[in-house]
């Protein structure tokens, strides 16, 4: 796949985006890049109730992995200032995992390689 | 799920088998429709013509090859896509949707059966030199297919001899397929996923360079309306037909109930905003369904025309009722377009005015993010670029509108950053 560390990079700008938006003043990345996959682990605070910020992160996040989509809209990703663009994040991803305690998100992405 | 918890996300695979036949259903509707009006013979022969006369914006084919052969080489096309994505394993996600109802609906009006295969040979030859997959390049390939009439126009006007004109045209398709999908994809980012026509922003550009070239050579396209009227009666029914059975569809899909489908109203629809997974096909398709009316309504409002073009413009607006479009970002639009018609030279029910407001709602998520009012105002400038860029490339993007609905949304978006937030939230 063509662009991979700009594509990752991409996911990273989204995410650090979202977390802005929820108020957040302490964020830390990880990437590991590995034989098989990409996991890219994100710890971020938050500011409030974000309970709809979340639902829309976790809707998104289901969305499953679609190459021809990510193919064309991957460049959409972390660019707006306005509004987010969570769902390609959705369709780039195989896996998510996510932890939320009190006003703290631990999340992880899984990006496989593509055969 | 803000309170404390663990969530572990496995991705589903998109199940697509019901959703063919729900796409080739609708390819079939509008083949049976064409060969109930007209015998195969006078479908056969228009379908000659469709082929072989030019296609430049505006050229309905129900004026050029009768209504019969314009429903089936529409129906024909859509059914020929469908068949294609299907055995790609393509999956019918809301851009799937849009490709098969644009190449259903533009066939009606500039693509046909012939002239839009050059376009995807080159997307097919940008994958190989890529060594990357067919099918991830195949529904942007369906969509650039607004450049076809290039093809018809360099091969059967230019006069030359017929292998000339036919390597011409088939260099201009394919060259045009090569290099369209790295431009879409960069192009996304001048406007920001907020001209949904993104195909067409790209195809305007080529359209433009390329028809600059063929100008210092002396090929001057002519600009053209060919426009039926008088079928409003037939076509009408026909399309509120077509629209009650997605809405019955959509509901026996959401479990016989229209529950939830206003849920679709919270996104402002800038791309990608994908209904059919972010809210499922059956809400998909309600709002699919309930476009279409409103699209009639507002065409037959303004006294406008149902023919090939419009019903274009309509399949348009419904195609994208599964990938941002809904009636509460698409009613500011068309507002816009129509007080423009008041105050400005033109009549609401000039051809490319009615085109203006359907294909206008390419720029539907502006009303989505900003409200109504800004809303109204983009589509009161947008009927104003559209009837001023289609110079540039000739009447050969067949998706003008695309292609100013881009150059608006790159004024408005810097803009309305620029002045509508004062202060950064802390």
């Amino acid at each position: 796949m063509i662009n991979e560390k700009q594509r990752i990079a991409k996911i990273i700008d989204e995410m650090t985006m979202f977390f802005f938006s929820m108020g957040a003043k302490d964020i830390s990345t990880n990437i590991n890049i590995g034989p098989d996959e990409t996991v890219i682990t994100f710890e971020s605070d938050f500011k409030g109730d974000q309970k709809k910020k979340i639902e829309k992160l976790v809707k998104c996040m289901k969305i499953p992995k679609q190459e021809g989509m990510e193919e064309y809209y991957w460049s959409l990703t972390g660019e707006c200032n306005i509004d987010t663009e969570l769902s390609v994040v959705g369709m780039m991803t195989d896996k998510i995992e996510m932890d939320i305690k009190g006003n703290h998100i631990h999340m992880v992405l899984h990006r496989e390689k593509q055969r | 799920m803000t309170e404390n918890g663990k969530i572990i996300i496995e991705k589903r695979k998109i199940s697509n088998k019901f959703k063919y036949k729900i796409l080739s259903g609708y390819a079939l509707y509008m083949i049976i429709f064409g060969f109930l009006l007209d015998s195969p013979l006078q479908i056969f022969k228009g379908i000659l013509d469709i082929i072989m006369k030019p296609d430049l914006l505006i050229t309905d084919y129900i004026s050029v090859g009768g209504m019969g052969a314009a429903f089936v080489n529409a129906g024909l096309l859509a059914l020929a896509f469908t068949l294609m994505i299907y055995m790609l394993g393509v999956d019918v996600n809301g851009l799937a949707v849009v490709a098969i109802s644009l190449a259903g609906g533009f066939a009606l009006f500039g693509k046909n059966i012939f002239n839009v295969w050059f376009v995807l040979l080159g997307v097919l030859l940008y994958c190989k030199f890529k060594n990357e997959p067919f099918k991830n390049h195949v529904l942007i390939g369906i969509l650039g297919t607004a450049m076809a009439p290039m093809v018809t126009q360099l091969m059967f006007t230019t006069g030359h001899g017929a292998i000339q004109s036919f390597l011409l045209g088939a260099a201009a398709g394919i060259f045009s397929g090569l290099i369209l999908p790295p431009l879409s994809s960069y192009l996304l980012r001048v406007h920001q996923g907020y001209n949904l026509y993104n195909v067409g922003f790209a195809a305007g550009v080529i359209g433009t360079v390329m028809v600059s070239i063929f100008k210092s050579y002396g090929f001057l396209p002519e600009s053209r309306v060919i426009w039926s009227t008088g079928n409003n009666l037939i076509l009408g029914i026909w399309l509120g037909i077509m629209f009650f059975s997605m809405l019955a569809l959509g509901w026996w899909l959401n479990g016989r109930s229209f529950k939830g489908y206003i849920d679709i109203f919270q996104y402002s629809g800038r791309a990608v905003t994908d209904f059919v997974t972010l809210e499922g096909f059956g809400p998909t398709l309600i709002n699919m369904g309930l476009l279409g009316y409103m699209s009639m309504a507002y065409i037959l409002m303004i006294k406008g025309d149902f023919n090939g073009p419009t019903i274009g413009g309509i399949f348009t607006v419904v195609g994208f009722g599964a990938f941002g479009k809904h009636p509460k970002n698409v009613w500011p639009i068309f507002a816009g377009v129509w007080l423009g018609s008041v105050t400005k030279v033109w009549s609401a029910n000039d051809p490319a005015i009615q085109l203006a407001a359907l294909f206008g709602t390419t720029l539907a998520p502006i009303a989505g993010e900003f409200g109504p009012f800004i809303g109204i105002i983009t589509g009161f400038v947008h009927s104003s670029v559209v009837l001023n860029v289609g110079v540039l490339h000739g009447g050969m993007n067949l998706y003008n509108n695309g292609f100013a609905g881009g150059i608006v949304a790159a004024v408005m978006i810097p803009l309305i950053e620029a002045f509508g937030r004062r202060k950064e939230n802390d």
